[in-house]
């Protein structure tokens, strides 16, 4: 459930304590402006902004708390599309997978040729511990939303606990750098 | 002085109210052993089982105001890895953590894996029947953990959002049979509510029943660590624990006293060491007799639902539990390896199935081991308990300075009482016919290893002083300093 929709009702679901810290953990890699369970988040040299907010995954008898980071670009897209980013492999992580789900025209799939074609972003993304990668094109720009597995917390009640785990220097790093490789690459 | 201000600032952002603390106070009331438990007290104890409860739920109620206390200190993760840190050093803090969530898992997860399979499928006689020439209807619940493990490795979840509904569905369905079992007209003539004790009047015999009275409020104190969530923590923690506590010993009084009513407890054995109400039997004849012929359709559905939530919760929540603690360098990093494909962390929920699945095969479903098992889960929980304890007395007699949101009324008789009690309820956890072997001797090995562990990670790993006292101020430092550091520079 997103957050800001009575997430409040959700058993042991503290809004904004995960978020506050993935932003120690984030340290002074960036600055940000908290409200709530959401922040926006400006890179230390101030050129990408990005806006994070808490989802809750609710079970029966516990619940998770991820982050959700996503970085808009306005600007006008060669056209609307929307690609899920994902591992390959079977044991191990082996390339990445850009499955269009929407706008299988020729310009979306040139601008994922030069997207994918990026050495930094490749390497940053085959790094980094996602759950869900997602680059929206709409009218007014470019949305890549990520879903990191760790910078999370989870709350059980058997046993009767919860957990926040921690998002590593070495994820933060890949996490920051694939948004800075899309924010150059995307923008025109 | 700049950290207690933070601190009481951050007591003071309360925005949960009520209900939501209400509904983290009631326990696990679905679970398949809460029930067997219920049966079996019952069936064995009558009048003095119910004694023994209302022991434990004073108990319990005297040590939810150690645990708010505790949570007022230290709002920093809810663990009691941190009170106990504070309050009797690192060695005690990780014995007591991994005695109140790991041990807990191994003792009641199993109990869990061979009982839930055996509570739905007794309600069904044919299908009960055949699995048991087949190999054993226990292992239903194992292939529900097997089952649940190979969807979360697959990234697959379900019961989102049905918490509520089963909590709430599994209460009312408990109550409503047990209201429609006190109205019927009594098939067994009781002296009182719940019918003589089979086990004697003595007080050795109430005390005996303690243990198993506590496990039916395990899980009340998920409320604490929300206090400095809560709007007015001071009143709606006590008040949310209460009306959770409550909710669950009438709940649990009214089907004792129905079930008892209306089952004829005969012995099952030539020995007349088993009774009818010790075992799983009973729920679906006290079904029938209540709601005819489609009464344990009615309880066997509910129970199938409200078993897999829980083995679903098992193996969503403790697998990403171990991915974080192998992040920390506490376990090997395999534990936090991830499938390319699907994320999960496989090794993790490999490692969730397995444990309660070799247990339950090593005792081959056997239901006479089941009992020990969750008296075994109680200990290893009251242990955890004790050493919050004494860390939140330590902490009130070392530092009577700290800020403290919500302050344990009448200090210390409700941790006498609670302390006390969990004493005398782990000295005489063995009811009539067990053998006290099978329940201290799974616990004093899993407990002497983790204390071993405790040990060698202090001082062999960590290379600290295994029984300092950490100070409070650190571990508030860590949470507020760094945050005090960014707010500055935004």
């Amino acid at each position: 459930m997103p957050a800001g929709k009575r997430p409040r009702y959700i058993v042991g679901y503290r809004p904004g304590a995960t978020l506050k810290r993935v932003l120690l953990d984030i340290g002074d890699r960036c600055t940000s402006q908290i409200h709530g369970a959401e922040a926006e988040l400006t890179t230390a040299d101030g050129t990408v902004h990005l806006h994070v907010r808490e989802r809750v995954h609710a079970q029966s008898m516990m619940h998770v708390v991820t982050l959700e980071f996503s970085l808009d670009i306005p600007c006008v897209p060669v056209s609307v599309g929307t690609v899920d980013i994902r591992h390959a492999g079977m044991f191990r992580r082996q390339a990445l997978e850009w499955r269009v789900k929407q706008g299988a025209c020729g310009d979306f799939q040139s601008l994922l040729m030069h997207v994918s074609s990026s050495d930094v972003l490749s390497q940053a993304l085959m790094q980094l511990d996602f759950q869900r990668c997602q680059l929206h094109a709409n009218a007014i720009g470019y949305q890549l939303k990520i879903e990191h597995y760790g910078a999370s917390e989870v709350v059980t009640r058997l046993p009767a606990l919860r957990r926040y785990i921690r998002l590593t220097p070495v994820q933060r790093n890949a996490l920051l750098s694939v948004f800075v490789a899309f924010h150059r690459l995307l923008q025109v | 002085m700049k950290l207690y201000q933070r601190l009481t600032t951050h007591l003071d952002q309360g925005v949960i109210g009520f209900p939501t603390a209400l509904s983290s106070a009631v326990g696990l009331i679905m679970a398949s052993p809460v029930i067997l438990t219920a049966t079996t007290g019952f069936g064995m104890g009558g009048d003095m089982f119910a004694l023994a409860m209302l022991f434990a739920f004073v108990m319990m109620l005297a040590q939810s105001t150690t645990f708010a206390e505790a949570s007022a200190i230290l709002p920093t993760s809810g663990s009691v890895y941190d009170y106990i840190s504070c309050g009797m050093g690192r060695f005690f803090a990780i014995t007591g953590t991994i005695s109140a969530y790991v041990l807990v898992h191994v003792f009641a997860g199993t109990s869990e894996a061979v009982l839930s399979g055996i509570m739905v499928t007794v309600n069904f006689p044919g299908l009960h029947q055949m699995l048991e020439q087949s190999g054993g209807s226990w292992m239903v619940g194992v292939g529900l953990f097997v089952v649940f493990g190979i969807l979360n490795a697959f990234g697959v979840t379900i019961f989102g959002k049905a918490e509520v509904i089963l909590t709430v569905g599994m209460w009312t369905i408990l109550m409503i049979f047990g209201v429609f079992g006190l109205l019927l007209p009594p098939a067994v003539p009781l002296a009182g509510w719940f019918g003589a004790s089979t086990v004697g009047t003595s007080w050795d015999a109430i005390l005996s029943m303690v243990g198993m009275a506590m496990f039916m409020f395990v899980g009340c104190e998920f409320v604490t660590p929300l206090a400095p969530e809560l709007k007015n923590s001071s009143r709606n923690i006590p008040r949310a624990m209460a009306v959770g506590l409550i909710g669950v010993a009438s709940c649990m009084f009214i089907y004792g006293a129905a079930i008892k009513r209306q089952i004829v407890n005969i012995a099952l054995n030539a020995e007349g060491t088993l009774h009818l109400l010790d075992t799983p039997a009973a729920i679906p004849q006290f079904a029938a007799h209540v709601m005819g012929p489609i009464g344990p359709t009615i309880i066997g559905f509910g129970f199938l639902f409200a078993g897999a939530a829980m083995i679903n919760a098992l193996m969503a929540g403790l697998p990403r539990i171990l991915y974080g603690m192998a992040l920390d360098g506490a376990l090997p990093s395999m534990f936090a390896y991830l499938h390319p494909r699907f994320k999960t962390p496989v090794v993790g929920i490999a490692a969730a199935v397995a444990v309660p699945c070799v247990n339950a095969w090593f005792i081959k479903g056997d239901l006479d081991r089941i009992m020990p098992l969750v008296l075994a889960a109680v200990c290893s929980w009251g242990s955890a308990y004790l050493l919050v304890t004494i860390s939140v007395v330590v902490l009130r007699i070392r530092r009577p300075d700290l800020p403290r949101a919500y302050r344990s009324p009448l200090f210390p008789l409700p941790q006498i009482i609670s302390s006390v009690g969990i004493i005398i309820a782990i000295i005489y956890i063995t009811p009539a016919g067990m053998n006290p072997r099978d329940i201290y001797l799974p616990f004093g090995i899993m407990l002497a290893i983790t204390a071993l562990y405790a040990l060698l990670w202090t001082t062999v790993v960590q290379k600290i002083r295994p029984f300092e006292l950490v100070p409070v101020e650190l571990i508030l430092e860590e949470e507020f300093a760094r945050t005090d550091a960014k707010e500055l520079g935004n």
